[in-house]
């Protein structure tokens, strides 16, 4: 009871942060998306059989649609599809229970970073505390992590792994025992088993780290040494997956190195300054293109439109014109910046932390990246909160000021978690493959016969359909292995049982007979000839159209 | 901090003087070529000027000296900058480097107004040094000196750079005025309408940082209150030949133009957003249109905050910069995050204004659809480079006090190098590489056109000239340095619906080759791009682009 009363308000926290992430969690997001269904039939393979979709026996990486996914979520979700059966909940309830937990490290991350600065002169009056709760609280209603959590994301997962292990890291740095650093280094081991930004970072981070804090490692060699040892013998299949199946093969896909038009401009410049034999052009070498690029993307994640207005690219990575972060926290960044750039060392690791986070990211395409460089909202959120802290202080005594601010902010929190749940499934039910789910239910119910089920496989929003039906009709994976999956890998033709998933070119499909034709509206008639249903997104636009032939 | 042997005032001096001589040769060096023509604004408020000096009308031959816009296109420029334009037309004829002069002594006279407002913001810094704010001075203006945006914005003929020069000037003689001769207010205030009088966003950032200074400085110039209503009283009564334009149509017709408010957008969303709540009374509060439009605001406003625009590409708009290298050097990122943090670490009396200044210097650009935009938001420049500045210095003595004497120089030419390439890889883009590239934004070939048009145009009756380009009449007139009176007797012109106007001919030319077909009989001379020439014309000449492309063709038609 004692325990209870004297945490009351950090449990009152996790018990909110709980409930926001897992209330309505099957609606809103308003579907599963390819990733999630693949993650969750992986698991539920690995569950019945020990091997993946394609029979890989206990795989590091998930092989899936050749993007090899880091397969720890798979594997961390298996106890929820044991007992809850495979469903929508049960593959995102491990994100929502782990982004919970996250809340409770970061309140203990806030409390270790700052409890030896509760003496400066500087901060004399923010309590440790106090400031831990409110970290606490802002990541429970931040948009960056309630997003992530609320569907089965890797990297929400990492960022729980990388929470916990530095966490340990700092618990290490104030009391210097064995234990918290050996669990430090599995837990970031476990951070780069589940997802594949944490792989570069994780390792940048920590040589940082010991550079910062040198002398204090030097002096625990012995831990030190340890720790390296048992994480070091535990990374060699990481480190052979790597190299073995498709680690590097994720990293040209996404990389920016790879992209066609980089160069384009150095190389017009080099031909014109060739011409005219200019000596300056060593200036238009592609390592200063490379660069640049890498700059141009590490800093675009600090973006105030990114972070505080528009979020980045993806719809599936934040609701319509919202940043990651709520407006109110820019000024509060700011100044918890400010604040904190005022205390030396034990601060550092927080600054490490927010330049660490996006090195990953800044290598790929389409930067800014919420997911890739999701880190990014923990040191923010902890700035947001000594910035609120601050606020409070100076505002402390003037009430009506203060009571202006605290409206503004509930109202900008309840405005965006009223747009998360009631706009953003209306909006977006596109981006989320939409639909799926009730196109199995209908052939279910009405494809008794057993006849052959044509799946268009179009644009790109309606890629990779065949998982959905494999998670969704539960196909078994023993027989699915043993029948399917060593067909040879296509993208654009895939099949299964009586499914084929293809493009459909409707004026030649048309004229097949007893058939089954699942399309989207795009390229075909409004009504065409055997349509038997059609199952619409929540905002009234069709999604699908069942025609039986 | 520095070793010299020699009289400290003297250095100052010299250094000072270097810089400025460098900023100059930076700013004047083929200042008539680089950029590589005149475009078409460039152009009218040249044949402006010229039309003001020879007949004191503008280039309609509207009322005599106007004092609160040109017509020129219909965008109603205002008078400013083709009044400073008069003297230096007067003197070199009406060229592209007498057009473009203004500017770039506008320019120059920024990077002497800044050192001195260095010595303002910087003076608490150190009071009992005098040194300090001049050495901390010197920095800020060297980096002013050699900033991609600056420069730029320095050598062709933006109304937005003399507007600069001229809130600069006014922000400086206010600190001038509280501290010494009240007089210096009025000349504060004077020139506050002057950059008023010169370009349109100024018209609001005038006023702005006029109320912000005598907000954030109250208890100052309270003190002097006969000089402070009297400078008040000046602006207003210099603001009175404006008000009937600003508040006509034509006036908030460019502004209606360009404001983002136009955008229907955020209305449409919020309005389905309410839709989808079923209409009730606590979604219209949430899903206000007022919320939306303030977001898409503070969208553009953080445009300017973008990192791609700051220190990567700069303005996407090729006339406002070369796109490859940043409004910023890369470098003066570090420079002005810790500038920025001992600034307002510091107990600097003048942060507030500072944070202000920049607000309003971003303000109109906001309210405008292309963001980010380098030029609307010109006004702001000296301060970004008094608080890296301010940062470099404390930089430097940092590196310069640390007794590791392989880390000090090691850090030392690791910066000068980044320096030296910085500077050496924008000046050769821009030198080498930009002019070709943009030619065609600043209408390159047309003076070719022109030159080539006068010498053949005798043998043809008519000359009909293609609106390809854009605006061909101001470009013949300017080129030709034709008379104006001659010019309003001959010219067919109308203004459309938008209140622009078109020009179709004037003397022997017509501008249009549909024109060809309305006339009759006769000699014809013809202008077309190569993809437009038309039947029946054979090839007498053409201007060639700077790769050695024909452009443009010169061909005639007999009928």
């Amino acid at each position: 009871m004692n325990f209870f009363k004297k945490h009351k308000l950090i449990i009152l926290i996790l018990a909110l942060a709980g409930f926001l992430r897992v209330f309505r969690i099957t609606q809103v997001p308003p579907s599963l998306n390819w990733d999630e269904a693949s993650l969750g039939y992986n698991a539920y393979s690995i569950l019945k059989t020990g091997k993946d979709e394609f029979g890989n026996f206990l795989p590091i990486n998930l092989r899936s649609f050749e993007d090899y996914k880091p397969a720890l979520y798979a594997y961390i979700s298996i106890p929820s599809i044991a007992l809850l059966d495979l469903n929508a909940f049960s593959v995102r309830l491990p994100s929502a229970l782990f982004g919970t937990l996250t809340v409770l490290l970061i309140y203990l991350i806030t409390k270790e970073i700052l409890k030896p600065l509760s003496s400066q002169k500087s901060l004399n009056s923010q309590n440790p505390k106090t400031l831990s709760l409110i970290s606490a609280f802002l990541l429970t209603i931040s948009p960056w992590h309630l997003q992530f959590s609320r569907a089965a994301f890797e990297a929400n997962l990492g960022l729980f792994w990388f929470c916990l292990a530095s966490w340990l890291l700092l618990v290490f740095l104030e009391n210097k025992n064995y234990k918290p650093l050996v669990l430090s280094g599995l837990s970031y081991l476990l951070a780069m088993y589940g997802y594949h930004s944490l792989r570069l970072i994780v390792p940048i981070f920590l040589i940082l780290v010991f550079l910062v804090f040198k002398k204090k490692f030097i002096k625990n060699w012995k831990p030190l040494l340890v720790s390296l040892l048992i994480s070091g013998f535990l990374s060699i299949p990481l480190i052979w997956g790597f190299f073995n199946n498709g680690g590097q093969a994720r990293f040209s896909s996404v990389g920016f190195i790879s992209q066609q038009n980089l160069l384009n401009k150095s190389i017009q410049y080099i031909q014109a300054d060739l011409k005219r034999s200019s000596l300056l052009i060593w200036i238009h070498n592609r390592r200063f293109v490379y660069l640049k690029t890498f700059l141009n993307n590490y800093l675009s994640h600090f973006n105030p439109n990114f972070l505080f207005i528009n979020g980045d690219l993806s719809p599936r990575h934040h609701i319509s014109s919202h940043g990651m972060l709520y407006l109110f926290q820019l000024p509060l960044v700011l100044w918890g910046a400010f604040c904190l750039a005022k205390i030396p060392k034990k601060s550092y690791f927080l600054w490490l932390w927010l330049i660490a986070s996006p090195l990953a990211s800044a290598l790929t395409i389409a930067t800014p990246h919420a997911i890739r460089a999701n880190l990014m909202v923990i040191p923010l959120t902890i700035l947001s909160a000594i910035g609120l802290w601050r606020s409070y202080i100076h505002l402390r005594s003037k009430k009506i000021l203060l009571a202006a601010s605290g409206l503004l902010l509930a109202f900008f929190i309840t405005r965006y978690l009223l747009q998360y749940h009631l706009i953003y499934p209306k909006n977006t039910a596109h981006d989320w493959q939409y639909g799926f789910s009730k196109v199995v239910d209908y052939l279910k119910n009405h494809n008794q016969e057993n006849l052959p089920v044509v799946v268009s496989f179009s644009d790109h929003t309606f890629d990779q359909p065949h998982i959905f039906f494999m998670f969704y009709l539960k196909v078994d994976p023993q027989e699915y292995q043993e029948k399917w999956a060593h067909q040879p890998f296509n993208r654009f033709y895939r099949s299964f049982d009586n499914y084929q998933f293809r493009e459909v070119i409707w004026e030649k499909d048309q004229n097949l007979k007893d058939v089954y034709i699942v399309t989207n509206t795009w390229g075909m008639p409004s009504n065409p000839r055997g349509l038997v249903n059609e199952i619409s997104f929540p905002n009234g636009e069709v999604a699908f159209k069942i025609i039986r032939l | 901090m520095v070793n010299f042997k020699l009289n400290k005032k003297l250095t100052n001096k010299l250094l000072i003087f270097l810089v400025v001589f460098f900023a100059a040769f930076l700013r004047l060096y083929r200042l008539g070529s680089l950029p590589p023509s005149l475009y078409w604004d460039e152009v009218s408020l040249g044949y402006n000027a010229f039309s003001i000096l020879k007949t004191g009308h503008g280039e309609h031959g509207e009322k005599k000296f106007p004092l609160d816009r040109f017509i020129a296109f219909g965008d109603y420029k205002p008078p400013g900058y083709i009044y400073a334009t008069v003297p230096s037309i007067a003197i070199f004829g009406l060229n592209e480097f007498s057009v473009r002069l203004p500017s770039a002594l506008a320019g120059i006279g920024t990077i002497i107004l800044t050192y001195f407002l260095a010595q303002e913001f910087f003076k608490s810094l150190s009071p009992q040094n005098s040194q300090v704010p001049k050495i901390l001075g010197l920095i800020s203006v060297f980096l002013l000196t050699i900033s991609p945006w600056h420069i730029h914005m320095s050598r062709a003929a933006f109304e937005a750079n003399l507007a600069l020069f001229f809130n600069t000037l006014a922000l400086l003689t206010f600190f001038k005025g509280i501290k010494k001769s009240g007089w210096w207010l009025i000349l504060s205030s004077f020139s506050f309408m002057l950059a008023f009088y010169t370009f349109n966003a100024n018209r609001i950032i005038s006023l702005l940082l006029a109320v912000g200074l005598g907000i954030f400085y109250f208890k100052k110039i309270i003190k002097k209150p006969k000089f402070t209503l009297l400078a008040i009283f000046l602006a207003l009564v210099m603001a009175l030949p404006s008000f009937r334009f600003l508040t006509s149509t034509e006036g908030s017709l460019r502004f209606k133009e360009v404001s983002i408010f136009n955008n229907l957008e955020p209305l449409k969303r919020s309005n389905q957003q309410i839709f989808w709540l079923g209409n009730s009374w606590w979604a219209r509060i949430v899903f206000n249109r007022r919320v939306a439009y303030s977001w898409h605001f503070l969208k553009h406003m953080f445009d300017h905050f973008n990192f791609d625009y700051l220190f990567f590409y700069g303005d996407r708009n090729p006339r406002f910069s070369t796109g490859q290298v940043g409004t910023f050097y890369l470098f003066s990122l570090p420079l002005l995050v810790y500038g920025g943090y001992l600034f307002f670490k510091s107990k600097n009396p003048h942060q507030g204004l500072i944070v202000f200044w920049l607000f309003a210097s971003l303000l109109p650009s906001s309210l405008a659809k292309e963001t980010p935009h380098a030029l609307r938001t010109l006004s702001l420049i000296p301060l970004p480079f008094l608080i890296s500045g301010l940062g470099a210095f404390e930089i430097s003595k940092k590196i310069l006090k640390t007794k590791k004497t392989i880390l000090k120089y090691s850090i030392l030419s690791v910066s000068v190098l980044t320096l030296f390439f910085s500077v050496t890889r924008f000046l050769h883009i821009y030198w080498a590489h930009w002019p070709q590239e943009s030619a065609s934004e600043w209408q390159y070939g047309y003076k070719q056109l022109v030159s080539k048009v006068s010498g053949l145009e005798k043998k043809y009756d008519r000359v009909v000239i293609t609106k390809a380009w854009g605006r061909p009449y101001v470009n013949m007139l300017f080129h030709l340095k034709y008379p104006p009176q001659k010019y309003w007797q001959t010219r067919d012109a109308f203004r459309d619906v938008f209140g622009l106007w078109h020009v179709e001919g004037f003397d022997k030319y017509l501008f249009g080759l549909e024109k060809i077909q309305t006339l009759e009989a006769g000699h014809i001379l013809v202008a077309a791009q190569p993809n437009e020439i038309p039947e029946k014309c054979s090839q007498v000449d053409s201007v060639k682009s700077m790769n050695g492309e024909s452009i443009m063709n010169l061909c005639e038609i007999s009928k």
